[in-house]
């Protein structure tokens, strides 16, 4: 399975974001996606998500046009239904899925997946802290399986715990998947991701690793950020 | 604190300069200027900001006189400075306590003493101070203006009333600040309160001249002396208080400070869920799965903001029926003129049932607290998921304002037949109107909202369209009232005009919202 992105292109007004992108993602890789603050990152995901309309350029999954309910999309800012508890969401979730959902788990092992505990299940979701929506909000993409998964920022809400333990289950995923994962920490890219991907004079650009050891391709991502910014 | 004042009014300037820059940067011509570094342009609005600035305060007196003159010409057959003296002197009682400017949520606030850090002490009896000396200034150069225009008085009845404003004034910031340091909240937030001070301070101002009795010309020297009192004592109390800064922080956030005045700000607050809707009754989701249970629980959880309103509609419709029911019953002379009324006027439904319905307020509370966040999953824009999720909430909406419009029909009927002796068969179509529009709002309003969507996740109006949409309804449902046809031909016109635009509506939602129900 392979994403293709061709040509893509976006700006606002005057000013261009994303000039004649073209990349290829696979699937069995995360992909960390990396740059500097306002270099197009999320304009890339919105881009790929349908959110935004696009100056030009083709979204392919495997050489067909990307239909939107292939992908999903954790937004750094979690957005949850705040009037239901977090059992009444995974329920209706499961519930209107269920033809689409092989093998579905009970709920109660779908809230071990993200350590939500009992209590906090039947909490309304307006209680609860940014974290624990954010995990609501990555467990429903998980559940529902799209191929393409992209992750912006979805891990910094969490403690070193539970992120130790997304981080396990996007490993889990990653072969079904194409995982674009965005991030802002570098040590958590290098750790989490197969590839780095940065966003380089409005382009896709991958850090190749070949034979350099993780301080030196630490460097060099860094070293191309800044360059990105010196343009 | 002359320099604290001279430094916050410095930054209030250049607030005032940056945002009229700002706008001005928006108008085609002026976007190849960089005006921001004009000095000579910053200078040039500086001094027309403060122009409008002294125009806009001896302005806002004149109006605030001037709609109480006028007020009181309507009301008052012979109106005398006495008469106006009385009214002016209670309305600024009610001022007092309900426009406390000391803990009002305010930018130049936020960004004086919580970003700056300035002295939160300083600048507030700087600004107090200030504030009294240009209250009494422009209070005093009004009030001369209008007495001696209108009612040929000399200086002192407007300096007395000036001097009075002014000590009340100080008396009600000091309540307002004792208030919030007591109890953690404002005074006015407590809305028993607010309305007792509005209702007895307006009886007091409006309706005992009405009765002929007012304050005399020489009471005021005693108010003076009261109020003067309780002021030096309450100035005494705002001088010594420390914790200023403590206040303006719990006061003056920065979520209060981006939202004030924001209409989507205060969308957000009115359809809020609240707190004692958290928990629901569980038996009433028994047997329910899928979209039915989600819509289910929507509803329960909105249960203050939606049905409850229509549940008040409905309680006072009824006692309204009651009532007039009862008032013919006894009074019969007046069946026919009421019969009469209603007959000719029987479009007027039209017009009632637009502002009975909570198709608006549903539709934000969906928005804000459901659709928001919901649309952000790919698997809730699937045709299928957007078109049972309307099938159930029409459902829903249909039976809240049916509460209400089932009321009001019975109501008709029960009016028609009593004005006329008997019951009719044909008053059954008064039933059946009054239902049928309720219907027609409820789909009206989620139609438009399934195509239009028109916020923003801030709840933003987004859409011409829906503005346009919005007020042809009102428009229409107004103009609608001076259709002049007997019950029996209106309702058959209704039910029939209603049927089609149901259809269509319907038709449309189901074929074009799947692409139109997005995120704007």
């Amino acid at each position: 399975m392979e994403l293709k992105v061709k040509g893509l292109s976006k700006s606002y007004h005057q000013k261009k974001v994303l000039d004649g992108v073209n990349f290829t993602f696979e699937d069995g890789k995360i992909y960390g996606l990396l740059g500097r603050n306002g270099s197009g990152k999320t304009t890339f995901f919105n881009a790929i998500n349908e959110d935004i309309d696009i100056d030009c350029g083709d979204i392919l999954l495997d050489k067909e046009k990307i239909d939107i309910r292939d992908i999903g999309y954790v937004t750094a800012t979690p957005n949850v239904p705040e009037f239901l508890t977090g059992y009444e969401f995974l329920k209706f979730f499961l519930e209107i899925n269920s033809e689409k959902i092989p093998n579905p788990k009970t709920i109660s092992e779908y809230f071990d997946m993200v350590k939500i505990k009992e209590e906090d299940q039947n909490k309304i979701m307006k209680e609860y802290s940014h974290g624990m929506k954010n995990k609501m909000q990555l467990l429903i993409h998980i559940i529902s399986n799209p191929k393409v998964l992209l992750l912006d920022e979805p891990l910094t809400s969490f403690d070193i715990v539970v992120q130790d333990e997304m981080k396990k289950l996007l490993k889990q995923i990653k072969q079904e998947h194409i995982l674009i994962f965005s991030t802002h920490i570098l040590e958590i890219a290098m750790d989490l991701c197969d590839a780095i991907v940065i966003i380089h004079h409005k382009k896709l650009e991958l850090i190749e690793k070949k034979d350099l050891n993780k301080e030196a391709y630490k460097n060099k991502i860094i070293e191309s950020l800044k360059e990105e910014k010196n343009v | 604190m002359f320099n604290t004042l001279k430094i916050s009014f410095q930054i209030d300037i250049t607030c005032a300069i940056h945002s009229f820059l700002y706008r001005l940067t928006k108008i085609p011509f002026f976007k190849k200027y960089n005006l921001y570094k004009s000095e000579c342009t910053k200078r040039m609005v500086q001094i027309l900001a403060f122009i409008c600035t002294f125009f806009r305060m001896i302005f806002s007196k004149f109006m605030y006189l001037g709609t109480i003159y006028a007020l009181s010409l309507f009301l008052f057959s012979s109106l005398n400075g006495e008469v106006f003296a009385h009214i002016y002197l209670f309305l600024a009682i009610i001022g007092c306590f309900i426009n406390a400017k000391i803990l009002s949520v305010g930018k130049k606030k936020y960004y004086s003493v919580i970003l700056m850090n300035m002295d939160a002490r300083e600048y507030t009896l700087a600004y107090f101070i200030y504030d009294m000396v240009t209250m009494f200034f422009f209070s005093f150069l009004s009030l001369s203006f209008f007495y001696s225009v209108f009612f040929q008085t000399s200086f002192l009845i407007p300096l007395l009333l000036s001097l009075i404003t002014v000590f009340l004034k100080i008396i009600g910031e000091g309540i307002a600040i004792w208030f919030y340091r007591k109890y953690g909240y404002f005074l006015i937030y407590q809305t028993s309160l607010y309305f007792l001070i509005l209702i007895i301070g307006g009886i007091c101002a409006f309706l005992f001249p009405y009765l002929h009795l007012f304050l005399p010309y020489s009471s005021y020297f005693f108010i003076l002396l009261v109020t003067f009192i309780g002021a030096f004592l309450f100035s005494f109390y705002i001088f010594h208080i420390k914790d200023y800064k403590k206040m303006y922080k719990h006061i003056n956030t920065k979520k209060a400070i981006m939202n004030q005045g924001n209409i989507g700000y205060g969308r957000q607050l009115a359809v809020s869920i609240r707190k004692k809707d958290y928990a629901i009754d569980e038996k009433k989701l028994v047997g329910k799965i899928g979209y039915d249970y989600f819509n289910t629980i929507f509803f329960l959880r909105h249960k203050a903001i939606l049905s409850h309103s229509a549940n008040l509609y409905a309680i006072f419709s009824f006692l309204f029926f009651v009532g007039i029911s009862i008032f013919l019953c006894i009074h019969t002379s007046y069946q026919r003129q009421v019969l009469d009324f209603v007959t000719s006027h029987f479009s007027l439904i039209i017009f009632i049932m637009y502002f009975v319905n909570r198709g608006e307020i549903i539709t934000q509370a969906m928005f804000y607290n459901c659709d928001r966040s919901m649309l952000t999953f790919n698997f809730y824009q699937d045709p299928s998921v957007v078109l049972n999720v309307f099938k159930e909430r029409l459902k829903t909406v249909m039976r809240v304002n049916l509460r209400p419009a089932l009321v009001i029909g019975l109501g008709l009927v029960f009016l028609f037949s009593i004005c006329n002796g008997s019951f009719q068969v044909t008053y059954l179509f008064i039933l059946l109107s009054v239902i049928i529009i309720s219907v027609f709002f409820s789909v009206h309003y989620l139609v438009i909202y399934y195509l239009l969507q028109p916020y923003d996740v801030h709840m933003k109006m987004k859409s011409v369209s829906f503005s346009v949409v919005s007020f042809l309804t009102y428009f229409v449902c107004y103009l609608c009232k001076d259709i002049h046809l007997s019950f029996l031909p209106f309702s058959l016109l209704v039910i029939f005009v209603t049927i089609f635009y149901i259809v269509v509506s319907l038709i449309a939602v189901f074929k074009v919202s799947p692409r139109t129900f997005r995120l704007k």
